[in-house]
C-alpha cells in the first residue's frame, strides 16, 4: 500500500505540473466567462419579473457550464491516461522506480490512480462551481441529474483507464484516439448491424459487442426536461457498471502485457 | 540454486539481440556472456560504448529479458521482488522528478524500497550529508546541477543499505572532487561487505577500488581477471627521468628510451630495474615515477581498444 500510495501521489503531482492542463483550464474558464454575457439577459429578465424565463436561462447556463467542464475533463482523461506511462518512459524516471521491488501492476495502477485523483478533483471543482451557480438561481435537481454526475466520474475512469491500458501496446498519440474511437464505436456500427451482407453485419455486431456499453440518453440535460418518459434507471446504472467492468478488464489485460514488456529506452 | 550460495550475480550464456520494428534489422548487444560475482567483491565492468554493459545491467535488474541464457541474483530471478529488495541501482544519468525536493525524492525511493518510515527518516539526511547534499535537501531537483543529480542518484541507491550495488557509470558528470567521493564511498561500502558491480570508463578509479575487472567487447567478455593478478602479472617497468642530464643519460646504458622533451621514459625488465635505478640515483638523476607498464589501461587498449560504437 505504501508503494502504491507513493506512486499515486507522484503521478498526481506530475499531472499538476503539466502545461497542457493549464491550457485546457484557461480555455474552459474563457468559454465559461464568454457565457457570462448571457447573465446580463438573466439579470434583465429577473428585473422584469420574468421568473419563468429566468429559471429557463439559468438552467441553460448551468448545462453549458457543465458541458464545457465535461468536455475539458474528457480531453484531459484521454490525454493524461495516454501519457501516464509514456512520459515516464520518455523521461527515463521509470528505470529507477522499477529497479526497486515494485510489481509492474502496482506501478501501472499507481500511475492511473494519480491521474484519476486529478481528474476527479477537476470534475469536483467544476461540478461544485456549477452547483453554486444553480443554488444562486434556486435550481432543483432530480435523481436523474445525480446519475448524470456519477456518469461524469465513471467516464473519467473509463477514458483514462482505457487510454492508459492501450498505451502499454500503442504510442500515446494512438492510444488516446483509440480509446475515443471505442466510445463512439457503438454509434458507428449500429446501422451496419442490419446490413444485408452477412460479413458486414457480423463485423458490425462483433464490433458492437466489443465496444463498451453506450448510454442512450444525456442524463444531465435530460434531467431538466419537465416530463421524463419512462426513465430506465436500472438500465443506466447497468451501463455505468458495465463500463467500469470494461475498464477493469482492459486494465488487467494491460497489466498482464506490461508484466512481460521490456523497457527499451533510447 | 540455493540462496545461501556465495555468488551474488550469476550470468550464464546471456545473449540479447535487439530487433528493429518489423525485424528488418537486428543488433546483437550481448552474446553468450558468462559472469559470476562473489559476495563482498567489487567488480568492474568496463568496455567501450556499445559493448553491452548497460544491456547487461538492465537484464540484471529484470528490465530486459534474455533471448538465451540465465541470470540469477542471490539465486533468484532478477524480476523477483525479493531480489530487487536487496539491490541499490544508480543509472548512468539519474533521471528523477524535478518537482520533488532532494529529501522528498529520497523518501519516495525509500518507500518504494519498502523501508519503514523511521528508517527512511534516519537514512535520508544521513545519505544526503554523505553525498554532500545536506544543504540542498529542501531544494527542488529541477534546480540541481548535473553533478548534484548524480550524487542524489547515488544517495538513493545507498539509501536502504543494499547488499548489492549496481552502479552504471556513477561518475558521469561529476567533477574530480565528486569522483573522489564516489571512489571513497565504494571503498566504504566494500568495507561494509557490500557487493559492488560497477560499470565505468574511469580506469584509474577502477584500479583503485575494484577486486576484479571484466572487459567487455562487442557483447562478449574479452578479458576477466582479478586486480591482484593483474597488478602482479607484469614484469615490464617504466622509469621516468625528469630533466635528463648527460650524466644520467650515460647511466642508462642500452635500455629502451623514449624521449619526452627534456624528460625520458625508460623501459626495462623487473630484473634490470633495481640496478638501473641505483645507477640513475648515483648520477643525480631526478626520478619522476616508476610503474609497471601493463596498467589496466594497457589491458583495456589491448582487449577493447578501437571497438567503440558511441
Amino acid at each position: 500500500m505504501v508503494k502504491l500510495r507513493a506512486i499515486t501521489l507522484t503521478s498526481f503531482q506530475e499531472t499538476l505540473h503539466r502545461r497542457v492542463l493549464y491550457l485546457v483550464l484557461i480555455l474552459a474558464v474563457l468559454i465559461i466567462a464568454a457565457m457570462s454575457t448571457e447573465m446580463l439577459y438573466v439579470r434583465m429578465a429577473r428585473e422584469a419579473g420574468e421568473t419563468e424565463a429566468v429559471a429557463g436561462m439559468a438552467r441553460g447556463l448551468f448545462q453549458q457550464i457543465l458541458a464545457t467542464w465535461d468536455f475539458a475533463a474528457f480531453f484531459l482523461a484521454l490525454f493524461l491516461g495516454a501519457v501516464a506511462l509514456s512520459s515516464e518512459l520518455k523521461s527515463k524516471t521509470i528505470v529507477t522506480v522499477l529497479s526497486r521491488p515494485v510489481a509492474r501492476w502496482t506501478y501501472l495502477l499507481g500511475r492511473w490512480l494519480g491521474v484519476l485523483l486529478f481528474l476527479w478533483a477537476f470534475l469536483f471543482v467544476g461540478i461544485l462551481g456549477a452547483l453554486l451557480w444553480g443554488a444562486f438561481f434556486g435550481l432543483h435537481y432530480s435523481a436523474f441529474f445525480w446519475l448524470g454526475v456519477a456518469e461524469l466520474f465513471v467516464k473519467a475512469i473509463f477514458l483514462s483507464g482505457v487510454s492508459l491500458g492501450l498505451s502499454v501496446v500503442l504510442p500515446p498519440a494512438a492510444a488516446g484516439p483509440a480509446a475515443f474511437l471505442l466510445t463512439i464505436l457503438p454509434l458507428m456500427v449500429q446501422n451496419a448491424m442490419g446490413h444485408p451482407r452477412w460479413i458486414l453485419r457480423s463485423l458490425a455486431t462483433a464490433a458492437y459487442y466489443l465496444a463498451p456499453a453506450h448510454l442512450p440518453v444525456d442524463l444531465i440535460s435530460d434531467s431538466f426536461k419537465k416530463e421524463m418518459v419512462d426513465p430506465k434507471y436500472l438500465l443506466y446504472v447497468q451501463v455505468l457498471g458495465e463500463n467500469l467492468l470494461y475498464t477493469g478488464a482492459v486494465f488487467l489485460l494491460a497489466c498482464a502485457v506490461f508484466k512481460r514488456r521490456e523497457l527499451r529506452l533510447r | 540454486m540455493s540462496e545461501n550460495t556465495s555468488a551474488i550475480i550469476e550470468v550464464e550464456g546471456f545473449t540479447k539481440t535487439f530487433r528493429s520494428r518489423f525485424r528488418r534489422r537486428s543488433v546483437r548487444a550481448v552474446s553468450d556472456l558468462n559472469l559470476r560475482v562473489e559476495r563482498g567483491n567489487v567488480v568492474a565492468f568496463v568496455g567501450p560504448n556499445g559493448a553491452g554493459k548497460t544491456t547487461t545491467i538492465y537484464a540484471l535488474l529484470g528490465l530486459l529479458n534474455p533471448d538465451r541464457g540465465q541470470i540469477r541474483l542471490f539465486g533468484m530471478s532478477p524480476s523477483s521482488e525479493a531480489a530487487r529488495r536487496r539491490i541499490g541501482f544508480q543509472s548512468e544519468i539519474f533521471h528523477t522528478y524535478g518537482f520533488k525536493t532532494a529529501e522528498r525524492a529520497l523518501r519516495f525511493y525509500g518507500e518504494l524500497g519498502e523501508m519503514p518510515a523511521a528508517k527512511i527518516a534516519a537514512a535520508v539526511p544521513r545519505q544526503l550529508d554523505r553525498l554532500g547534499l545536506g544543504a540542498a535537501s529542501k531544494r527542488k531537483v529541477r534546480g540541481f546541477s548535473k553533478g548534484m543529480i548524480q550524487r542524489l542518484g547515488l544517495a538513493q541507491a545507498l539509501l536502504h543499505a543494499p547488499e548489492l550495488l549496481i552502479l552504471d557509470e556513477p561518475t558521469t558528470g561529476l567533477d574530480p572532487e565528486g569522483r573522489k567521493l564516489v571512489a571513497e564511498i565504494i571503498l566504504e561500502e566494500k568495507t561494509r561487505g557490500t557487493t559492488v558491480f560497477l560499470s565505468s570508463h574511469i580506469l584509474s578509479d577502477v584500479e583503485r577500488t575494484c577486486d576484479h575487472v571484466v572487459i567487455l567487447r562487442e557483447g562478449t567478455v574479452a578479458f576477466s581477471q582479478s586486480m591482484a593478478s593483474l597488478r602482479g602479472g607484469s614484469d615490464e617497468w617504466e622509469i621516468e627521468v625528469l630533466n635528463c642530464t648527460a650524466r644520467a643519460r650515460e647511466s642508462i646504458g642500452g635500455a629502451n628510451v623514449r624521449e619526452q622533451g627534456p624528460d625520458v621514459l625508460i623501459r626495462c625488465s623487473g630484473s634490470d630495474k633495481n640496478g638501473l635505478l641505483r645507477r640513475l640515483l648515483e648520477a643525480d638523476a631526478e626520478i619522476g615515477m616508476v610503474r609497471r607498464t601493463r596498467s589496466l589501461e594497457d589491458f583495456y587498449m589491448q582487449y577493447a581498444g578501437g571497438s567503440s560504437h558511441g
